[in-house]
């Protein structure tokens, strides 16, 4: 089966892949929010959370090095926060030599792994969540949960078209690059010139892009007025919720809101 | 090479719950009432153009070309969009373009979206509709105000939008303002190239291949003043707090808690290492150790069960 | 009638006043299999969108299903003809195979119930039956084109209209999208470059170019005068 190297979904026969796309969309906020709740020093909250995100990833059969790696990603941002390690004032873990005026401190340290490791686990969940729910579930989880019908209209189309529109852009930038390879392009300019070429260049490319945008969506238009579109945008209701699945949402939301109280009580 | 394009995507764990709140919130009436506004003015046809525009956004940002000193050009894409269908449909494009990013390649965090669609959407489209519209009037029909326009206002949307990046993760103290705020200036100043370029180069190919496609710029939008204002208060207020900010790294801190801003959950981050202390344990170290060791027993417990009960299912599904 | 196109005097013209249809009539009658030929911009898609209100004309009049093209005959008459682009990617926007070829469906206003079964039925009769919770781009060509079909057919149409069926398809993959063609029982109007399809299943061929009806008749007889193929650009 043809997979779109951009499409995170990995298709598995898991107790994860099994639950409701709702279940999970509405867990995984939860988790996120009790995870941004939980004050810095609550370790054992922490701990609690690390272990329920490693048990899912154990239990999505997405693999562990997968999740690990993709979570990974996010991790640059973390440069950002990087300064709080020496400007957190506190108590002094080491000074780097005179020529740098800079002091570690045991708080920056943990603020800084605060952070961090804040966001490592949401990403981590996030992870899981499209690694085991194909998008269109994920589109009826999000209506589920309210979101503006248009939005949700565009966000499917928006979808059905990216790994359309992205490999157009592959395929341009795969034209540029096998036009680069020659010293001189046809016009007998250098290729590689001045920026302001270069940005025309891409500027071109983008442009190409755009332009077949609007000749699809005028087809696309099309259509859908011939199979009778009037302008609103409709969908066949939501299949309710099964018992089983309520309970694991029941229960996935007892345990986060009792952790984030306790977390909240015992160490806030 | 997809992912993260422009370092502004805010994941989650670096906004305090109060400031992302806050965010969430502000995008949520925004949005809502661009909502409306599309619903209102512009036909139905724009429900397929927007989701094609949308993906096409998001594979236009795979198109980047090397500026300088090792950083590359890269587009947002919020000035294009403002420019082709309108700042109120923009504003709808650019979210469903960032939510996704969050949602599905975890390029910005979840409970983070609201600030990251305040940033890229509402403040990237209203400082680019608020330059576009103004530059327009001043140039005039000089030959090459479009490209003037699509550097300054992609440029401009990028600086502005990663000022109240900056500023954010200040005021949940991830960083500190002094440090935050000129470097995300400095950085940004220098991707805005790459995006202004990338947009006037692309508005000047559009304008050879599609004129009509422009003319949309001329047409005045139903509550675009609205919009023109916003963009104008919007840059004027970042180009102040930015500065001032970042002179006082720690008064934005003191200010945010003055004003109750931050919850109470941010305030332990300024005390020494929390003590691990069960209730109805008095000694402390013993009360450390032993939360240690429940913490390590439970995912420790949590492992063993789950391997347990995969290899269970294994079995039960091979017999 | 039910189940007939007719097209008296119909000229279009577009905004930019690119003319591109000129002083078209016609008429197919129920059950008739007719091909549409010509070579690029003779102006065979602009034709095929006129056929369920798409493109309103600037002269003439369309009426399919003996409907009349106007605004509150539109809902019927699109319903009525079933028109298949010639790039499925472009029909099938939806997220799910579901979703597309339900879509039509919740325009009609038809329950839930209804929706479920006719979707299921008109993925069976194309062959793609465990297909209906699939992504549409991890389809192959062949696979959306069927897809495609059975977007339109759920709706069950009188009128089949369809543009390039077999563009872009694998020979194993035409062959089975002709047999499939083949199977079906309501009025065609085919535009198509593909001549040995045209033989194989269209009694009728119309020959469009520039814009006007340059031939109309037996298929037996368009295709074996070379003269007129030259003339037009369609030898093989």
């Amino acid at each position: 089966m043809y997979t779109h190297s951009l499409d995170p979904y990995r298709p598995r026969a898991s107790v994860v892949h099994g639950l409701d796309p709702r279940v999970k969309l509405g867990l995984t906020l939860a988790f996120i929010v009790t995870t941004a709740l939980t004050p810095p020093g609550a370790w054992p909250i922490f701990i609690v959370l690390c272990a329920l995100s490693l048990a899912t990833t154990l239990l999505s059969e997405l693999g562990v090095g997968y999740v690990l790696t993709r979570a990974l990603l996010a991790l640059p941002f973390a440069l950002v926060a990087l300064p709080t390690l020496f400007t957190t004032t506190g108590m002094p873990l080491l000074t780097l030599p005179a020529s740098l005026p800079l002091t570690l401190t045991v708080e920056g340290v943990a603020r800084f792994a605060g952070i961090a490791f804040k966001s490592w686990l949401s990403v981590q969940m996030a992870v899981i969540l499209v690694g085991s729910t194909p998008f269109p579930d994920l589109l009826l989880a999000m209506r589920a949960l309210k979101i503006p019908r248009l939005l949700a209209a565009i966000v499917g189309l928006m979808w059905r078209y990216l790994f359309v529109l992205a490999d157009e852009a592959l395929r341009l930038l795969r034209a540029r690059e096998s036009r680069s390879a020659a010293a001189h392009d046809g016009r007998g300019r250098r290729v590689g010139g001045s920026l302001i070429w270069r940005a025309r260049v891409t500027g071109g490319m983008v442009g190409n892009l755009f332009l077949r945008a609007f000749d699809r969506a005028d087809r696309i238009y099309a259509a859908m007025l011939a199979r009778g579109y009037d302008g609103e945008v409709r969908a066949l209701p939501r299949p309710p919720l099964r018992a089983g699945q309520w309970m694991v949402l029941g229960m996935g939301l007892a345990l986060l809101t009792f952790l984030a109280l306790a977390g909240f009580l015992l160490w806030g | 090479m997809l992912f993260s394009p422009v370092p502004m995507h805010i994941p989650d764990g670096f906004l305090s719950v109060g400031v992302a709140v806050v965010l969430w919130l502000i995008a949520i009436g925004v949005v809502g009432y661009a909502l409306k506004r599309v619903n209102a003015d512009v036909g139905e046809r724009q429900v397929p153009l927007m989701g094609v525009l949308a993906a096409c956004i998001f594979a236009g940002q795979m198109l980047n070309f090397p500026v300088t000193g090792g950083t590359s050009g890269h587009l947002m894409g919020a000035a294009i969009a403002t420019i082709l269908i309108g700042p109120w449909a923009a504003i709808l494009v650019m979210t469903c373009v960032v939510g996704v990013q969050a949602l599905i390649f975890q390029d910005g965090g979840l409970l983070a979206l609201g600030a990251n669609i305040v940033n890229m959407g509402i403040i990237g489209v209203a400082v680019a509709y608020f330059t576009q519209r103004t530059l327009r009037k001043l140039l005039g029909k000089w030959s090459g105000g479009l490209f003037v326009n699509g550097f300054i206002s992609g440029w401009l949307s990028i600086f502005m939008a990663a000022l109240a990046c900056a500023l954010q993760l200040a005021l949940s103290g991830s960083s500190p303002a002094n440090i935050a705020i000129p470097a995300m200036a400095g950085i940004h100043a220098l991707i805005g190239v790459g995006e202004g370029l990338i947009t006037a180069g692309t508005l000047v190919f559009i304008k050879a291949a599609r004129r009509d496609l422009l003319e949309t710029e001329q047409r005045q939008y139903v509550g675009g003043k609205a919009v023109w204002i916003g963009g104008l208060v919007i840059a004027i207020a970042l180009a102040i707090l930015s500065p001032l900010a970042s002179t006082h790294p720690d008064g934005l801190e003191w200010v945010a808690e003055q004003r109750g801003f931050l919850d109470r959950a941010q305030g332990p981050l300024f005390e020494i290492i929390p003590d691990y202390v069960l209730p109805g344990v008095s000694n402390e170290t013993l009360a450390t150790i032993l939360a240690g060791i429940i913490g390590a027993l439970i995912v420790f417990g949590a492992a063993v069960g789950v391997a347990y009960w995969r290899r269970n299912r294994a079995q039960s599904s091979g017999a | 009638m039910h189940h007939t196109i007719e097209i008296e005097h119909l000229s279009f013209a577009y905004p930019d006043g690119r003319h591109v249809l000129h002083d078209i009539s016609l008429r197919i009658g129920p059950g008739e299999k007719v091909a549409l030929v010509g070579p690029n911009g003779a102006g065979k898609s602009t034709l095929l969108l006129h056929l369920n209100g798409i493109l309103t004309p600037a002269a003439g009049k369309v009426r399919a299903c003996s409907l009349e093209m106007r605004k509150e005959n539109l809902e019927k008459v699109r319903a009525g003809v079933g028109l298949v682009f010639q790039n499925p990617d472009d029909q099938l926007f939806s997220p799910t195979v579901f979703d597309d070829v339900a879509f039509g469906l919740l325009y009609q206003g038809l329950p839930e119930v209804e929706v479920r079964a006719r979707v299921a039925q008109a993925l069976a009769l194309v062959g793609m039956a465990d297909f209906a919770g699939r992504s549409s781009y991890r389809l192959s060509m062949g696979e959306k084109k069927r897809v495609a079909l059975a977007t339109v057919l759920a709706m069950d149409p009188e009128i089949l209209v369809l543009d390039e069926p077999t563009g872009g398809l694998d020979p194993r993959g035409r062959r089975s999208f002709i047999r499939l063609l083949g199977e079906l029982p309501q009025t065609m109007l085919v535009a198509t470059h593909d001549l040995n399809m045209v033989r194989e299943l269209f009694p009728r061929t119309i020959v469009l170019d520039g814009g006007r009806i340059v031939a109309d008749g037996a298929t037996a007889d368009i295709l074996t005068n070379a003269s007129l193929l030259a003339a037009h650009g369609l030898e093989e």
